[in-house]
């Protein structure tokens, strides 16, 4: 296995400053290396940075004409009589409520709605409508054994028949939308503790920019995102796989392609990682497809994946986030009932009911090198020396006649 | 200038022997280097020669029946029976007096003194709610805790995140922390990380590992200004840097297997061994372990995960479970009582509750043991939510509270 020296390589003794005729010819030697053509069967390696739900914002929230769905305890105060006011706010001697503790448990023996959330019957869910949303047509347009009626929308870049009925749940729940408290706490907790960070793997790359046949991977990291001193993911840095007896824990693979530099992939299941709003659990989503972008740079890229995401655990995790809600502006039980209605996908064999909701997400990438069991990992700061390589091979590039785009030049360096 | 002026003050107060080490190592300060130790320079190239402190020099005179446990970082206090003795924190918005009293107390037995028992520099007397006198130590009335089920037994620690082991600390290195993982406590680095010994070094000796092998095990760098004190002792390496040494080994990181707190791969790995200040408590026979998202859990053998009800090991104050059962004593039927065999035994941690049909119930901590009917497969832990009852905890194979599911944690 290629092993990159690290700081933490280095025996303990006093720094010393770094030769700048060292550097250039690591560099030099770097920016070299990755001239030649992509070498068969390499492999790309991405973390995942940022993992959110494909709700589609309209610059007038035109997506929700009537408005935003009230939170829970709203509703719980709206239901209280003048006594029960007076009771919970000590004869209005207090200002300040325990909502969350209070309106939580308003079911009609005292139940948590949320962990029981057909304990009351609230008023409906208001929800997103189109015609514009973020997505992939998972049904082709048309009714299959697969899927349950349902209206469809355009995509944002014109694609007709896209389903995203995740969308239309939960578009409207004030939290769920990009300033709301949901997605930023996910990608926060994600951030400053590493739980639940999915690593995504390209194996038996031929051509970085056009390949037609790929293997996709999506695993589990073990390690804490690495972030320069401004908090910034800093990309070729090392993530190992998560793993139990010598195995990934995490290990789907689906195939794919490369076109022009997008990352595409075939309809497959997949289990993916989650963490987010001290919640753990994984995603299991059916007919999965991706499309990643690598930016111009190979450090980053942006993309979108789309599938049937399960109702009951989509449940188990809005149920089971309680105290967020306070903020999030949620409503559980309303929420149950509209995602029972809504689902869309894989109806249950005995009843004929759709147990998944098609869905999209919006993430985002940095390099990466992902270390498979067995393999040593580098310090996190390795990507140090990488990032020199990668800079000076696009230095490099840019100024030889009929050298490989700068884009492969960068890829190749990543390669190990 | 300030660093010059910074350096000097430093210089100035090495010279004149002042406990440096202490303003180094960010100890509590409360046992700074004793003059003995202080007196010995690190000056040569091998072990400068740091003296054992027992724990009469530093805990002083303790009330009758009153022992000491030691630990890495201290001692702990444990009455005539050796039952250790809690601190509540509750207590220091009552100074002079328990805040423990009635139902508490029954949990919480106070470790009363005799009539003529007479204060000690560091322990002193309370008088109680019932007239009935309470040791206290640092101010601090000390308990039992009745749910321990043998002497040495540890359940009160953490409980409801206010009880804690009486303890006196002695300082540790700057560079140097304590950590779980699957072998017990452990030293660590400053970032967790396990610190291991070499079986090639022995106490006096320059350290051994240098060259190719430093590549993987990384010393542990100690201050040119550390004085040795306790069990540590700054050790000259034969570069010139000075390294730390816990009773005379000097320390390492393994830093081409370990990467996060609780890692121990270097744990065996040609003469290595982590530095294990307390092994790990023994598991039940049916144990087994199951990797999860949260790290290795204790599970049943069918590998479900077992549930503590009432540890409130997720560093938070107990949710009120419902509102028409306000003492949490109202079991979901989601949770299955894990029932133990008719010859089971207790072992380490885990005991058996005598149920009222006769049957008996695993316990840990003395905290009854349950499986949940929503798991399904090995590593599941649906049992834990973000928003359910906190009084339920997954039980970790490290005996730390589960990461991750509360604010902070």
């Amino acid at each position: 296995m290629h092993r990159i020296r690290s700081c933490a390589d280095v025996p303990a003794r006093a720094a010393r400053p770094v030769r700048l005729r060292s550097l250039f010819a690591v560099a030099l030697l770097g920016g070299l290396s990755a001239a030649p053509a992509f070498a068969a069967g390499k492999t790309l390696g991405f973390v995942v940075t940022t993992w959110n739900r494909g709700i589609y914002e309209s610059k007038f929230v035109d997506e929700c004409p009537e408005g935003f769905n009230p939170s829970y305890d709203e509703i719980w105060w709206k239901g209280l009589s003048k006594e029960d006011r007076a009771k919970y706010t000590d004869n209005g001697l207090r200002s300040r409520l325990d909502r969350y503790f209070n309106a939580i448990r308003r079911g009609p023996n005292g139940e948590d709605v949320c962990m029981n959330p057909t304990a009351v019957k609230d008023p409906p869910l208001k929800l997103a409508e189109g015609p514009v949303s973020y997505g992939m047509d998972l049904d082709g347009g048309k009714d299959s054994p697969k899927s349950c009626p349902h209206q469809e929308f355009t995509g944002v870049d014109g694609t007709p028949g896209v389903d995203n009925q995740l969308f239309r749940l939960l578009g409207c729940v004030y939290g769920f939308r990009s300033f709301g408290q949901y997605e930023a706490n996910e990608n926060e907790n994600r951030k400053s503790n590493g739980k639940g960070v999915t690593l995504i793997e390209v194996t038996g790359v031929d051509d970085a920019r056009n390949d037609d046949a790929v293997q996709v991977s999506f695993y589990r990291a073990v390690d804490q995102y690495v972030l320069d001193a401004g908090g910034k993911f800093t990309p070729w840095s090392s993530y190992r796989i998560d793993t139990a007896n010598g195995k990934p824990r995490y290990a789907s693979t689906v195939k794919g392609r490369i076109e022009n530099g997008v990352l595409t992939t075939e309809p497959g299941d997949v289990n993916l990682p989650f963490y987010g709003n001290y919640t753990y659990m994984n995603q299991l989503i059916r007919d999965f497809r991706l499309r990643l972008e690598i930016g111009p740079d190979a450090a980053t890229g942006k993309g979108t994946a789309a599938g049937y995401y399960d109702v009951d655990q989509l449940m188990f995790y809005v149920g089971g986030i309680g105290p967020i809600h306070s903020s999030g502006m949620a409503n559980c039980p309303a929420i149950y009932v509209a995602a029972h209605e809504l689902a869309d996908g894989y109806p249950d064999p005995k009843t004929g009911k759709c147990t998944a909701l098609s869905s999209a997400f919006n993430f985002a990438v940095v390099s990466a090198f992902i270390v498979h069991p067995g393999q040593a990992r580098s310090a996190g700061n390795d990507g140090v020396l990488q990032r020199v390589k990668a800079y000076v091979g696009q230095l490099l590039g840019s100024l030889r006649p009929g050298r490989p785009a700068a884009r492969e030049a960068l890829v190749a360096a990543a390669d190990r | 200038m300030a660093r010059v002026r910074s350096l000097t003050w430093l210089a100035v107060a090495a010279a004149v022997g002042l406990p440096v080490f202490a303003i180094l190592s960010g100890g509590d300060g409360a046992a700074g280097p004793t003059p003995s130790a202080r007196a010995q320079s690190a000056g040569g190239k091998a072990a400068a020669g740091a003296r054992k402190v027992t724990a009469a020099e530093v805990v002083g005179a303790l009330p009758a029946g009153v022992s000491t446990r030691e630990r890495g970082d201290g001692w702990g206090f444990a009455d005539e029976r050796g039952m250790t003795l809690y601190t509540y924190d509750r207590d220091e918005g009552t100074p002079g007096e328990s805040a423990c009293n009635d139902a508490c107390a029954t949990a919480w037995p106070p470790l009363t003194a005799p009539a003529d028992a007479k204060p000690l520099p560091d322990w002193t007397l309370v008088t109680r709610k019932d007239g009935s006198r309470q040791w206290a130590y640092r101010g601090r009335p000390v308990y039992r805790y009745a749910a321990d089920a043998f002497p040495g037994a540890t359940f009160g620690d953490g409980v409801d995140t206010v009880w804690r082991i009486a303890f006196r600390s002695i300082p540790l290195p700057r560079e140097v922390g304590l950590g779980k993982t699957v072998l017990g406590e452990v030293l660590t680095d400053a970032r967790g990380l396990t610190l291991y010994a070499s079986g090639d070094d022995a106490p006096g000796k320059t350290p051994s590992c240098k060259g190719e092998c430093v590549r993987s095990w990384q010393p542990v760098a100690a201050p040119w200004l550390a004085q040795p004190f306790a069990d540590w002792t700054p050790v000259a390496r034969d570069d010139g840097t000075r390294q730390w040494a816990y009773k005379g080994r000097p320390l390492y990181r393994h830093v081409v297997g370990d990467y996060a707190p609780g890692e121990v791969t270097g744990n065996g790995v040609d003469g290595w061994s982590a530095i294990v200040l307390e092994p790990a408590p023994p598991l039940p026979p049916w144990a087994t372990i199951q990797p999860s998202d949260a790290g290795e859990l204790v599970a049943n053998e069918a590998g479900l995960t077992v549930y503590a009800h009432g540890a409130n090991a997720r560093g938070q104050r107990r949710n009120q479970v419902n509102v028409k059962c306000p003492d949490g004593t109202c079991i979901d039927p989601q949770w299955v009582p894990f029932i133990a065999k008719p010859d089971a035994k207790p072992i380490g941690s885990w005991t058996l509750v005598k149920l009222p049909d006769g049957r008996q119930q695993w316990a840990y901590k003395g905290n009854k043991v349950y499986t949940n009917s929503l798991d399904k497969a090995p590593g599941e832990f649906k049992g834990i939510r973000f928003g359910g009852d906190r009084s339920w905890s997954a039980i970790m194979r490290s005996g730390e509270p589960m990461q991750g599911v509360s604010v902070g944690g």
